[in-house]
């Protein structure tokens, strides 16, 4: 079972998990970020109104899904399944079955990149500042009445009104100096100002969600409330049945303009414990379920099949407070130190069972957009952490590590935390770990919310000196978490380096050309590494077990949760 | 005033035979239990000399070492090692005192708090018992694993508020105990001779009734001990446990769940040794509870 | 007699109001939950928004009078992730916890009382320390470590019932049991401990006496009586059930009330946490009350004994 058995057993997972990839590659279009040119993003220029061909395969047989049956997906939504108003609030849970009844403008190839979906082309008025979506034609709603542009308008509005709390309010909605209004088969929406990024906030399952619902069932139902017990949308499954707390049910729905369902009947389950996703797994109850890096043997033990999305998700550490003048963490010294005190491989090895690789830059892995490519991860020196340590002069620092518990952005934050502060120990440091709660940590490192006076206040107060552990599923475009957190105007503010960020990030977000914004992001993400604004820690990639009632799967890369569901064919 | 004296005699004498009674009781104690018990005593009170390793030293190169008897095992990590490296056995024995700690701290505590609401609830008239009786009933009444959760979560995680968030519950649960027994207690003839006399009522309580309670006292603090190990490893599970690196039993189990299959060593150790010591500590509470009063089995 | 139920009553609705209170206390000092929401962008409009949604902004002993009438009313307010109404998500949830916890109550009595019973019969005999141990073990085991275990032995090992979810009754075996084993220690103790006592009696030394078979002594006349108090600890271990639930339902996927206040404790959903704390409180009260009045009803003398 273990010693020179493990290693033959890990010879054949390997072994599986290529065979099982390039199955899934063979079978749906590509399943990874194919590795083209080295940081290059594809060319989809947005200057004009351009038609943009679909790139997401039809399926083979134009029939409508009958034969696969029933297919039961086993997730954990740590939170629970909120519903489907986007007024409230962002709901990570959500996304893991939104795409499925929901239709995007805009939607997502397998590699990530942005493709149409309802919206068949999209572009920006010669003066940048008013953008024009083309809709699509003879779609239907799940109630069999038709998408019209109206209706479209009518959902983006609502998502935008002053009573919405929802993301595509927040950060959509100051931007706009229009509403969204109809013109024969177009939605058009005037910005303030030039906003190259408008699109990305429209794509599918980042949030905000740019979906379309239907006013006039919407109306019917009595608003919100009756909508949320019974929703319809246009997407390829159809929301039919719902057990509160235990799962979703939906059906295929035969009517989509593109998309066929595999399987007629899909059930979604929310299970918290990864155990029992993984006996639903054995015992045939689920055919999918979200696993963790340490389950690839077990899967194989039970002749379960492992799926792997690589590059999922991204892992860093932020300095607190680091663009204060006089702060320990201004100088470059002892942020290097930290970094390269840790010793990511070992980690990777230890930790994750080896199925890790160390990260490069903060929140962009390979084909994403900003991905510099020539850029190194921070290697593992102790020896000149400790002199660098010595030399600045905080030996016997104390460093508190905070971090999240449960909502796993990255796997195991807790325990990388840990081992980070065994790292962080051995040259000098004294470490120690905070495991808190996600406002919590946000409260700590976001500056936009709090004044001079009480920065300088909390300066004053420490040590301990705070860093943060954090994770996240990967994006197809840096500029947005770029933005929030390192833009002296972003929603957040976690750094507050107008000389230094600013420039890039605006021209990032100023360039209408893909291409230069991806250069702009990728000279961003170049700087931070240099001069160790961030310390990247780890990618990893999302593992998945399923029996073989799935013949092939085409997950989407960046996300670490089953989606895409309605490409899972028998 | 030569019979109070004579009183205070009888009740220090008597005092006295109960400690004597108690220790040679002890020779008839359930065998296993005991020595489970001496262990864990010795665990906790010696943990840092009879552990192999230091429970927190993190050795990434070691991760998921199995036991020595499996293929890659080695005998100085004898029953494995965890994600992070460290030594499975060593963490048992250190994790006995951390889960001890906490569970004694909080009985002390809550206990200590709650024998004294049930005396003066128990002795003192309608009004004073009822309040506190109606205080007993809300704590009672409250979800203590919910409420646990709210407030660990709230004020942050330490061994502190895990500690200062039980104790209510404990204080609620001696309360009620305490005070039953104090209301049969008081209607014995040697209080109503105490009271005639003049005995103040603080003495009364301290020197008549507490003593006779105190079998009660104890029997039910050995019961909770178990119960609060538990409790600890539900918080640990639901992420509001005793705060890593201490080596809690119950963060054990729950942190090494992720692990059953591939690495079964990690919960399994520290399962165990929850199992073996609270079934120790209750079996024994048992016994000392059918020796001690008799009568007093419904509890 | 009357007075003392009418008594117990006020009594009850008064501990009612203190839990009420005490739960709006410690609610509002969770933290607020108008910041886990709202992004920064925009951040003072939605915070404003959110917190006149939640009525925030009020002062203090506002909300507090706000919170009280609404109780009244029985409207237990709207979550603050979706806005849906605390009373619905109750009603949704709250049966399956329920009869999950009657169904451990059962599983927990249909054990305790032959183990109880073998027990006391056999008095400090080797059966007597099985029957112990048994009952022990139940809660010598994190709850959430048992269930696991049993469902990776039953239904994957041996694939005899579901692994989770409550999907027909088989689905309610595991986590049943799960939930039922932790009371069986104080169960099985009760039992033991009140036969004790009737097999000793005037009663039962008389029957004997007559002759009648030590079987039927048992069954018949032991037993009854035996049966009493056990009545009265159910009542305490539905509460005990609605509390183990917590653990129990995140385990099997279990479409109960425990996961729903575990997730809002976490994403600081605060109402709620409030109502299904308020519920459980209630609960608890009331069943006190019922078996109080009942044991009124049934025998006058112990109101006036034990006070």
């Amino acid at each position: 079972m273990l010693g020179r058995k493990f290693k033959i057993l890990k010879l054949l997972g390997v072994g599986l998990i290529l065979m099982a990839l390039s199955a899934t590659v063979a079978c749906g279009g590509s399943a990874a970020p194919t590795a083209s040119d080295s940081g290059a993003a594809k060319d989809s220029s947005v200057s004009e109104p351009k038609s943009i061909p679909t790139s997401v395969p039809k399926s083979a047989d134009a029939e409508p899904a009958s034969e696969g049956g029933d297919m039961v997906i086993s997730v954990s939504s740590y939170l629970g399944f909120q519903g489907v108003d986007t007024n409230i609030s962002e709901d990570s849970a959500t996304k893991i079955y939104y795409d499925e009844v929901f239709d995007y403008a805009i939607g997502q190839s397998p590699d990530g990149n942005l493709v149409p979906g309802f919206a068949t082309e999209w572009g920006v008025s010669d003066d940048f500042l008013t953008w024009t979506f083309t809709i699509r034609e003879g779609m239907k709603f799940h109630n069999g009445e038709d998408v019209t542009p109206e209706d479209v308008a009518w959902t983006w509005n609502r998502a935008v009104s002053p009573e919405s709390l929802g993301g595509f309010a927040l950060e959509v909605g100051p931007d706009l100096s229009s509403e969204f209004t109809v013109s024969g088969n177009k939605v058009s929406v005037s910005t303030t100002e030039p906003k190259s990024t408008l699109p990305i906030l429209f794509a599918a399952a980042s949030p905000p969600r740019s979906v379309v619902w239907s006013q006039d069932y919407f109306e019917e139902v009595g608003g919100i409330d009756g909508f949320r017990d019974a929703p319809v949308g246009s997407g390829p499954y159809r929301w039919t049945d719902r057990v509160p707390g235990q799962y979703i049910e939906f059906t295929a729905f035969d009517d989509h303009y593109e998309k066929t369902a595999g399987y007629e009947k899909l059930q979604i389950w929310d299970v918290a414990e990864l155990n029992t996703r993984m006996a639903m797994l054995k015992s045939g109850t689920a055919d999918l379920a979200t696993a963790s890096v340490r389950n690839v043997e077990e899967l194989q033990k039970a002749n379960l099949q492992v799926l792997q999305a690589p590059a999922s998700n991204i892992s860093w550490i932020w300095y607190n407070y680091a663009w204060v003048e006089g702060h320990p963490f201004n100088d470059r010294r002892l942020r290097e130190a930290i970094s390269i005190a840790i010793d990511r491989d070992a980690i990777g090895k230890g930790l994750y069972n080896d199925q890790t690789t160390p990260a490069c830059c903060y929140w962009v892995v390979q084909g994403n957009v900003g991905y510099p490519g020539d850029v190194e991860p921070h290697p593992y020196d102790p020896e000149k952490a400790k002199a660098l340590i010595k030399e600045a002069g905080y030996e016997g620092a104390e460093i508190e590590i905070m971090t999240f518990s449960g909502d796993a952005d990255f796997v195991d934050q807790p325990g990388l935390s840990e081992a980070v502060a065994g790292y962080l120990d051995a040259i000098g440091l004294k470490t120690f770990v905070s495991v808190v709660d996600g406002s919590a940590l946000r409260e700590t490192f976001d500056n936009a919310i709090k004044t001079p006076e009480q920065i300088a206040d909390i300066v004053a107060n420490q040590p301990p000196y705070q860093i943060a552990v954090r994770g996240s599923d990967t994006r197809f475009h840096s500029y947005r978490g770029a933005h929030i957190y390192y833009h002296s105007e972003g929603r957040r503010q976690m750094i507050k380096l107008p000389d230094v960020f600013d420039p890039l990030l605006d021209k990032a977000g100023s360039a209408f050309d893909l291409q230069d914004q991806h250069d702009a992001m990728a000279e961003f993400h170049r700087v931070v590494n240099e001069d160790y604004w961030t310390a990247p820690l780890l990618e990893a990639g999302a593992v998945f077990g399923a029996t073989d009632k799935i013949g092939s799967w085409t997950p989407i890369t960046g996300r670490p949760y089953p989606h895409n569901h309605w490409t899972i064919q028998p | 005033m030569a019979s109070a004296t004579s009183t205070q005699i009888v009740m220090t004498n008597v005092w006295k035979l109960r400690l004597i009674a108690m220790f040679s009781g002890l020779k008839r104690a359930p065998k296993i239990p005991t020595v489970i018990l001496g262990i864990l005593l010795a665990f906790g009170l010696f943990g840092q000399w009879i552990a192999p390793h230091d429970p927190i030293t993190i050795d990434l190169a070691k991760s998921f070492t199995p036991p020595a008897w499996h293929e890659g095992g080695s005998i100085s990590n004898l029953l494995g090692t965890d994600k992070l490296g460290r030594d499975i056995l060593s963490r048992v024995i250190i994790g006995s005192r951390v889960s001890l700690a906490l569970s004694l701290t909080i009985i002390a505590l809550g206990g200590g708090v709650g024998v004294i609401l049930g005396l003066v609830s128990g002795y003192s008239g309608r009004k004073v018992d009822s309040l506190i009786q109606r205080g007993v009933e809300v704590i009672l009444a409250m979800p203590t694993i919910l409420v646990a959760l709210v407030f660990v979560f709230t004020v942050g995680r330490s061994f502190e508020s895990v500690m200062f968030i039980l104790s209510p519950f404990l204080a609620a649960r001696f309360t009620r105990i305490v005070r039953g027994e104090t209301l049969s207690i008081r209607e014995r003839d040697f209080v109503a001779v105490a009271k005639v006399i003049g005995t103040p009522a603080w003495m009364i309580l301290l020197r008549h009734i507490l003593p006779n309670v105190f079998n009660t006292v104890i029997v039910l603090a050995t019961l909770e001990v178990g119960h609060l190990i538990l409790l600890e490893a539900s918080l640990s599970f639901l992420g509001v446990g005793v705060p890593p690196p201490h080596p809690a039993w119950g963060l054990m189990v729950a942190g090494g769940r992720e692990f059953i299959s591939s690495a079964y060593w990690i919960a399994l150790f520290p399962g165990l040794a929850i199992l073996f010591a609270v079934l120790s500590i209750n079996l024994f509470g048992d016994w000392l509870r059918d020796t001690l009063d008799p009568r007093r089995r419904q509890l | 007699m009357l007075t003392y139920i009418g008594l117990r009553i006020f009594q009850a609705f008064l501990g009612l109001w203190f839990i009420a209170t005490l739960v709006f206390i410690l609610s509002r000092s969770i933290g607020d939950p108008a910041e886990i929401f709202t992004a920064r962008h925009g951040h003072v409009h939605a915070r404003e928004l959110m917190e006149e949604r939640l009525g925030l902004d009020k002062p203090l002993y506002h909300q507090y009078g706000i919170y009280v009438g609404q109780l009244l009313r029985g409207d237990l307010g709207k979550s603050v992730r979706n806005g849906i109404p605390i009373t619905k998500i109750l009603m949704e949830r709250l049966p399956a916890t329920f009869t999950l916890g009657l169904f451990a109550l059962g599983f927990a009595i249909a054990f305790s009382i032959p183990l109880g019973v073998l027990g006391a019969v056999y008095r400090d005999t080797p059966i007597d320390w099985f029957a112990k141990v048994m009952a022990f073990l139940g809660q010598a085991m994190p709850p959430f470590w048992l269930g696991i275990m049993l469902i990776i032995l039953f239904a994957v090992v041996w694939d005899l019932v579901p692994p989770a979810g409550k999907t027909g009754w088989t689905s309610y075996i595991l986590p049943g049991f799960t939930l039922g084993w932790g009371v069986m220690a104080g169960m099985v103790r009760l039992v033991r401990s009140s036969m004790l006592d009737v097999l000793d009696s005037d009663y039962v030394t008389m029957a004997r006496a007559k002759g009648v078979g030590e079987i039927m002594v048992v069954s018949k006349h032991a037993l009854r009586n035996a049966l009493i108090p056990v009545i009265t600890y159910s009542s305490l271990v539905l509460g005990a059930f609605m509390n183990g639930s917590v653990v129990v339902e995140q385990v099997f996927a279990w479409p109960g009330i425990g996961t729903v206040a575990v997730q809002s404790v976490v994403s600081r959903d605060f109402p709620i946490v409030q109502g299904v704390v308020i519920v459980f409180g209630a609960f608890f009260i009331f069943i006190n009350l019922f078996v109080d009045i009942l044991y009124a009803v049934i025998d006058p003398r112990i109101k006036y004994t034990g006070q």
